[in-house]
């Protein structure tokens, strides 16, 4: 009697180890599809809006529905990707963007797939050597500023990275978790590539200015900046972020109310790629080409708040007069982001909690 | 041979439960994270030792430690003047007051915190976490408390007093001190809720108020570090067990007793004392759920129902037919689904625990285990072990009712242990002696004098199911959100309109548990055996 007692508890524990096989070999061959693919599961982040019309129009097409599955940001979505590499939850998945571009393509997760459409792209979005990551939109995260605010103030508003440890602008920054936020992270590899060695002083700086950090881009934009209500005048977001103010507004505003820090921005590039042992890796690839269509393309903006990565692409009107575009943003290196990005999460949590 | 096989069987079905819900994903990251893989991002595997040398974690070890012990300790001053209170002064409101208090332990930790928030502005911090849970844990000391403090007679406080104490020595060095096990063993229950808190940590906390559980998830679902998380998961699941291993063994050596005292008017100063007390108790009942109510009444700057209209409206962004209010309905259907199982594991787990023995004592500590291990390891690991090519559960929409009831199931079993081991074995004796065989002296003796408790345990079990937020969100999937991940979507997005609508749901939500609780509870109270 005693051996059969511990009979289940084999069999769960074998069944699970079982399970745990995510190093099989990867299903790089899918078996030929006979039965045509009716729908493709994207995986992505939960501030991601499809746009509808193009999505419609490409339901309409090909016969494939696309289901949206939102995962809190963009570094928990890619977490939970890498974690069920192999046998994923999705089929596409959209919003790795440059800081974690390396940790997504080291991870096997993912399968190459050059589309027809990114062929054209230019150098400055083609940053995935392993062919894995199509590139869709890029954006600018930049520090915002309420002008309004610092007007009324007569304060000068800050325009650098060193203008943020200004003791005129004490207190009055809000800045974001890098380990929770991806904006975050991408500003702190900002300034960890344009100051180096000297990183670590710096935060410190910034800490001892009184900056006050928030886990998410909401927490900070919606909910601590001033033009929302809140009270700090200087919060970390995007360039796209006054057309946002403008479309968004509840008052029926023409001009946004923010201004952008030029000299604090870095370009953020967002991916989208198939992932390995996908259900509907043809519907997958469909979707992905999709996405570098025009139509797609042209309402990236608007639903997104992002610029679109094919040229000649028209923007729509409250983008070229309220989006600013740095000359001269700092760029990611994706090979030194990805062996530094723990370490720089680090020194940022040792300095701030 | 025959009853013992039957006795170890009860234990069985528990214990599987457990080891299914919480052990299996408890190794799975463990092995993912310490075994002979290195985690991506290249920076290799941490031990045991480098993690708790980093200063950082140390840190964070001790502020959740030091959190949770100052907010049971003042969980404890209220929870136990609350107890004297309702077992010595008998008041017109009282039992109202008391039913209030369990409010902000029932409702959705989501819901709770976004009832404070609402209150309190856009502070964030310590101080309020601790005032949160301390608020939160009354109950649990309180009624803890209670079930002793109850079937203590008055007659040695009134002793003490004609002996020359004042009143508060005397109830303290009495009554209190004779119903020490009782404090003792829900105090560190409460502390244990402190500890492992997560969805009230998250929301009213920021960067810099880290406790383990919130590392824990950074590091797996964020940083992907699944070797820090399976070290600090590991700790904190020591840590725990040795906790609730006390409470088992206090628990055992006090059982609470059936029968109670009738309160009395009490004199002035009496009255006085209660009056606050049962003040702090409404406030603590009625602070999170006014909060939510009036800000979603509020609409730009007058009052309407807009946000409440809004609440069958569908949210931006989002595919397929996820309104809030399908979000809440999910939620019950869930919740009720969880219960089932939660009581079938409780009951079948609490008659064996009541048992007594050693296998006994251990399924009482086993079955706390869901509850000790982080939140982010049950999901992630559920993930990682059944999301594999042999067995994929995780798109099954039974992952989410199974992971509630391994949360509901140890609260169950709290509570329906001393009730069952309070039924004087001489009238299960007495009825077996007048012929009643095993099942009529079920239905006849255990039922009746059990079934208030278990309406109670059901009621409990259904509230906490329906508020779980924190290994759910990991499991749940997107297409039909739960309730609290419905209400934490609403409150990132940005506009008054997703705020105003997050408050609606939270204010409907609360009105779902807070009837389901108060109807249960007012009906538990015809019975005699009921505090």
């Amino acid at each position: 009697m005693k051996p059969f007692r511990f009979l289940p508890v084999v069999v769960l524990l074998i069944s699970a180890s079982c399970g745990n096989d995510n190093n099989a070999a990867p299903a790089s061959t899918s078996p030929a599809v006979t039965t045509p693919e009716t729908e493709v599961v994207l995986v992505t982040y939960s501030g991601y809006v499809l746009p509808e019309g193009p999505a419609k129009a490409f339901t309409a097409a090909t016969g494939i529905t696309i289901k949206v599955v939102a995962l809190d940001d963009a570094g928990a979505a890619l977490s939970r990707a890498i974690v069920s590499a192999g046998s994923p939850e999705g089929d596409v998945m959209f919003g790795v963007d440059s800081s974690l571009l390396t940790k997504a393509t080291e991870s096997g997760a993912f399968d190459p797939f050059e589309a027809d459409g990114a062929r054209g792209l230019a150098q400055t979005v083609r940053l995935d050597p392993t062919g894995q990551m199509t590139p869709i939109d890029e954006a600018n995260v930049c520090i915002n500023y309420d002008a309004a605010w610092f007007a009324d103030k007569q304060i000068t508003p800050p325009s650098t990275f060193d203008d943020l440890v200004d003791p005129t602008l004490k207190g009055l920054t809000v800045l974001l978790n890098p380990a929770t936020s991806s904006p975050g992270l991408t500003f702190v590899a900002a300034v960890n590539t344009a100051k180096g060695a000297d990183t670590s002083t710096y935060f410190d700086a910034l800490r001892a200015n009184d900056v006050s950090v928030v886990s998410s881009w909401s927490d900070g934009w919606d909910t601590r900046y001033t033009v929302n209500g809140g009270d700090r005048p200087i919060v970390l977001s995007y360039a796209s972020s006054p057309p946002a103010e403008v479309v968004y507004s509840s008052t029926g505003a023409t001009e946004p109310m923010s201004r952008v820090a030029l000299g604090t921005c870095v370009r953020q590039v967002e991916f989208a790629a198939v992932l390995r042992g996908a259900a509907h890796p043809t519907a997958a690839r469909r979707l992905i080409e999709e996405m570098l269509s025009p139509e797609w393309q042209a309402e990236l903006p608007l639903s997104n708040f992002v610029f679109p990565v094919v040229s000649d692409v028209p923007l729509p009107e409250v983008f070229t007069r309220f989006a600013a575009v740095p000359d001269d943003p700092i760029v990611l290196d994706p090979a030194v982001v990805g062996r530094e990005r723990d370490a720089w999460i680090d020194t940022w949590r040792n300095t701030f909690g | 041979m025959n009853g013992r096989l039957r006795w170890w069987l009860l234990g069985v079905v528990p214990m599987l439960f457990v080891i299914a819900t919480s052990i299996i994903p408890t190794i799975a990251v463990v092995q993912r994270g310490l075994g002979s893989q290195t985690t991506s991002g290249g920076a290799g595997s941490a031990t045991f030792a480098s993690v708790l040398s980093n200063p950082r974690i140390q840190r964070i070890l001790w502020e959740s430690l030091a959190q949770a012990t100052v907010a049971t300790g003042l969980a404890m001053a209220v929870g136990i003047a609350a107890a004297w209170t309702r077992v010595r002064i008998s008041q017109r409101f009282g039992g109202w007051a008391w039913s209030l208090a369990a409010l902000p332990f029932v409702l959705p930790s989501v819901v709770t915190a976004t009832g404070v928030r609402a209150v309190v502005g856009e502070t964030s911090g310590w101080v309020l976490i601790v005032f949160v849970h301390a608020g939160i844990n009354v109950v649990i000391v309180a009624r803890g408390t209670a079930a002793r403090l109850g079937s203590i007679d008055p007659a040695f406080e009134d002793a003490a007093r004609l002996a020359g104490r004042g009143r508060l020595n005397a109830a303290w060095s009495t009554s209190i001190r004779m119903s020490a096990g009782a404090v003792a063993s829900s105090s560190l229950v409460a502390f244990v809720f402190c500890l492992t808190s997560f969805g009230i940590v998250l929301l009213l906390g920021d960067p810099t108020t880290s406790t383990v559980e919130i590392e824990i998830w950074i590091q797996a679902t964020r940083l992907t570090r699944l070797d820090v998380a399976a070290v600090l998961s590991l700790l904190q699941l020591a840590v725990v067990v040795v906790v609730m291993a006390m409470v088992s063994v206090i628990q055992r050596r006090h059982p609470a007793a059936v029968t109670s005292v009738q309160p009395r008017r009490g004199d002035r100063s009496q009255r006085l004392f209660a009056g606050v007390v049962s003040t702090l108790l409404v406030a603590i009942g009625l602070v999170p759920v006014g909060g939510i109510a009036v800000r979603s009444l509020v609409v730009g700057d007058s009052w309407g129902l807009d946000h409440y209209r809004s609440l069958v409206a569908q949210v931006p962004g989002t595919t397929g037919a996820s309104t809030p209010l399908a979000s809440l309905l999910t939620s019950a259907g869930f919740a009720v689904v969880a219960s089932i199982v939660a009581l079938v594991v409780g009951v079948l787990g609490s008659a064996m625990v009541s048992r007594g023995g050693r296998a006994g004592r251990l399924l009482d500590v086993a079955l706390f285990i869901p509850l000790a291990v982080s939140s982010a390891t049950i999901g992630f690991g559920f993930l990682i072990a059944y999301g594999g090519r042999v067995i994929d559960l995780r798109s099954s929409w039974f992952v989410v009712p199974i992971i509630e009831a391994a949360i509901a199931a140890p609260l169950v079993v709290r509570l329906m242990v001393p009730v069952i081991r309070g039924v004087p074995t001489t009238v299960v004796e007495a009825a077996a002696i007048c012929g009643l065989g095993p099942s009529a002296r079920f239905r006849r003796v255990w039922a009746p004098l059990t079934a208030a408790a278990l309406g109670s345990a059901a009621a409990i079990a259904f509230a906490v199911a329906f508020g779980e937020f924190g290994a759910t969100a990991f499991v749940a999937r997107t297409a039909n959100p739960t309730l609290p991940q419905m209400i934490a979507r609403l409150l990132s997005r940005p506009g008054e309109a997703n705020v105003g609508a997050a408050m609606a749901l939270a204010t409907a939500a609360a009105a779902v548990v807070g009837v389901s609780l108060v109807v249960v509870e007012r009906a538990g109270r015809a019975s005699a055996l009921r505090l």
